[in-house]
């Protein structure tokens, strides 16, 4: 699993040595966006503590012991991957009490006994509080790997507790590159798929198995483009079009608009600083380069930042004509 | 593979092994059983991780092999068969799980792989053990698992902890209120392994199983270090120990004690029973006292009177003849505390030693040391 991982190579090595060298941390907290591969890497790193054979010199797991095998099937007595419970959003006091009770007892097999909790985001307030205790002093076989999008969403204390992990997205043409290696898809599919998922390897392996997605992703460019080249009183018409278009679902359907808009914005503002050798030359970064040429810096960050609010205001359940206005005016005149 | 076994002895091995199969495990293979038949024999495994059974029973193998199947249903399906054999075969086409045929019955269960089944801890019959008789392990068990903790806040509390040394096997628990010590004297006295931690739990479950007589081979050390395994004739239990480290609980036992009580236990028995009737309520936690009278010279017998008040619907007491040696003390104790231990004393006569209000009383039989009882003194706001 840990060779199809795509991304993060500095993190990935220092994990992988960790667990070689047996020098483990009694908890970490893996940060990084949603898709960006948290719960794949923290079951990779499992099955690395637990490997009976790594390799000496990559320090990857052997992938054919049986460790390997039952971790990579979920299978494994020694690890365990928590969810919250069917039907629920968030974890349950008892289950962080379970973890507790389970930690105690020494490894089935292996050598360690790992608990992922991903999204730790998902435990509530007295959840994170009596799970204090044993992050910081698990018995010296237990590790605990929490996940979440940020570290500021997990109490102060729990952060202080924990080897933080950051992974951050990676540039498109590694991602291409790396689909293309792993899991055997056509060049030109890999690199169309990495250019619309913002870095984030998860999010091109969404768009390749759903092209549904990826059309969504166009139709969302080129209504931006609409809206860079209308008058104001066409704005409010397209503002209109999108919402009629959305219909039922608006909040989801606007979540993805933003998405896409957000990975073209943060490629307009790489570009206007200059920075474009981290993009595949196709007819997209022509596109992008003539636009990118006409906005100053500091107003394509100020868009950035008003789509970013607008995902936010979404996610807080405000009404999504409004949150379409406000942030539209800080969209950048043309040139 | 295939086998024909007799129905009663698959369903003696099934209602042993079931004592480990897991209901509510996030692993789904642990809701199965593993069967694996070989020579003469079919062996059962059952684990929820916290404790592996294993059971063999005799069988005419036409096949061997092995394979998994859901744990419940294959209980309750050969309880209700009624035919004296039943045949086991692998499902055909490869697939995992067992046709049972028996009688005009046939059934199929689907399982899963047993390659996926967690590995048993396996012990080699030159490993270092200790031979007990399952009696004595019985009753240390239950003179030992009642006092340890339920709740998860101290782990290490929820476990008993085992201890060889010098020809003497000990089991401890504690609960932080109380503390149990149980000794027995061994025959091989060259026995000593690293004190290890056995959660009450499973052992309880262990003690559910030992038959009601025979010997049973205790192996308190495995070579990976993390389980202890006891093998009786036929069946084969692990548990996976705790980590941690067992405060020395040789020194929470009072050395000394300034008075000494020797008292009939059926009367202090019934004097407890009594006593809690009247202990109970939501401020105080079942507290009885616990007074000691000595006797004026030979002139009067000593005794000790045990005894319960509740603010809301009255009192109760027992004043019961006793042996009195030393001064006269007052000491608070919890009630619930006092009954279970002498649930497991079976001597005619108990004994109780103390210092003072404060400190931590003992209790144990009359005329055997071997098992300790002490018990922390409450304060009353009264």
């Amino acid at each position: 699993m840990i060779r199809s991982y795509i991304g993060s190579e500095i993190q990935v090595q220092w994990l992988l040595r960790a667990a070689a060298t047996k020098h483990i941390s009694h908890a970490y907290l893996f940060t990084g966006p949603r898709s960006i591969g948290k719960r794949t890497l923290a079951a990779a790193f499992a099955q690395a503590i637990l490997c009976a054979k790594p390799d000496p010199e990559t320090y990857l797991p052997c992938g054919i012991c049986s460790h390997c095998r039952r971790v990579e099937h979920g299978a494994h007595p020694d690890v365990f991957m928590l969810e919250p419970p069917t039907g629920k959003v968030f974890y349950s006091i008892e289950q962080i009490r379970e973890i507790i009770e389970k930690i105690s007892l020494k490894p089935v097999e292996g050598t360690h006994r790992i608990f992922i909790l991903p999204d730790a985001e998902k435990l509530t307030l007295p959840a994170m509080q009596s799970s204090l205790k044993v992050l910081e002093e698990p018995p010296k076989s237990g590790v605990i790997i929490l996940t979440a999008a940020s570290a500021t969403n997990v109490l102060p204390t729990i952060l202080s507790r924990c080897q933080e992990v950051a992974l951050k997205p990676s540039p498109d043409m590694y991602i291409a590159q790396a689909l293309a290696r792993t899991r055997h898809i056509e060049l030109p599919n890999a690199i169309e798929a990495a250019a619309q998922s913002g870095g984030i390897p998860g999010a091109a392996i969404q768009l390749l198995e759903n092209p549904d997605l990826m059309r969504e992703h166009e139709r969302a460019i080129h209504t931006l483009h609409q809206l860079l080249n209308a008058q104001l009183s066409e704005k409010f018409a397209l503002v209109d079009a999108i919402l009629k278009a959305a219909d039922k679902n608006t909040r989801e359907q606007l979540k993805l608009l933003l998405d896409s808009w957000l990975v073209w914005w943060q490629k307009v503002l790489y570009i206007s600083y200059g920075i474009n050798d981290i993009f595949y030359k196709n007819a997209e970064y022509e596109a992008l380069q003539r636009y990118a040429l006409t906005v100053a810096p500091q107003s394509a960050e100020q868009f950035l930042r008003a789509i970013i609010k607008a995902q936010r205001l979404l996610e807080e359940n405000c009404a999504p004509r409004q949150v379409l206005d406000v942030m539209l005016q800080s969209l950048p005149a043309r040139a | 593979m295939k086998v024909n076994c007799s129905r009663q002895e698959l369903g003696r091995g099934l209602s042993i092994v079931n004592h480990a199969a897991g209901s509510r495990s996030s692993l789904p293979i642990l809701s199965n059983l593993l069967f694996v038949a070989e020579t003469d024999k079919i062996k059962l495994t059952a684990t929820n991780l916290e404790i592996t059974i294993t059971c063999e029973i005799p069988a005419t193998v036409l096949e061997p092999g092995s394979t998994t199947v859901p744990a419940k249903l294959m209980n309750d399906y050969i309880n209700a068969l009624t035919a004296v054999e039943t045949q086991l075969e692998s499902l055909p086409g490869g697939a995992h799980g067992l046709r049972v045929r028996s009688l005009g019955s046939e059934a199929n269960m689907r399982g899963m792989d047993p390659a996926e089944y967690p590995s048993r801890v396996l012990i080699d019959d030159n490993e270092p053990s200790l031979s007990l008789d399952t009696n004595i392990v019985k009753s240390m068990i239950a003179q030992t698992f009642f006092a340890a903790a339920t709740d998860d806040a101290r782990p290490v509390f929820t476990s008993v902890l085992a201890r060889t040394r010098e020809g003497k096997l000990t089991f401890a628990a504690a609960d932080t209120f109380r503390l149990a010590v149980s000794n027995k004297l061994t025959e091989s006295t060259d026995y000593t392994v690293a004190d290890v931690l056995i959660p009450a739990r499973s052992l309880n479950e262990l003690s559910k199983i030992l038959p009601s007589e025979g010997i049973v081979q205790c192996y308190f050390s495995t070579p990976n270090r993390n389980q202890v395994f006891f093998k009786m004739p036929g069946i084969e239990f692990s548990a996976q120990t705790s980590e941690g480290q067992f405060p020395n609980f040789e020194t929470i036992i009072p050395k000394e004690t300034s008075t000494r009580v020797i008292v009939s236990t059926d009367d202090v028995r019934a004097a407890i029973k009594q006593a809690l009737l009247f202990s109970k309520s939501d401020t105080s936690s079942n507290i009885v006292s616990l007074i000691v009278t000595p006797g004026s010279h030979g002139l009067t017998p000593g005794a000790i009177t045990l005894q319960a008040t509740n603010d809301e619907f009255g009192d109760a007491r027992k004043v019961i003849d006793a042996t009195v040696d030393g001064p006269e003390v007052t000491i608070l104790f919890n009630g619930k505390f006092l009954a279970e231990v002498l649930n497991v004393l079976s001597a005619n006569q108990i004994v109780f030693e103390l210092n003072s209000p404060q400190t931590p009383g003992i209790v144990k039989s009359y005329g055997d040391d071997s098992y300790i009882h002490v018990i922390m003194p409450l304060y009353s706001r009264r």
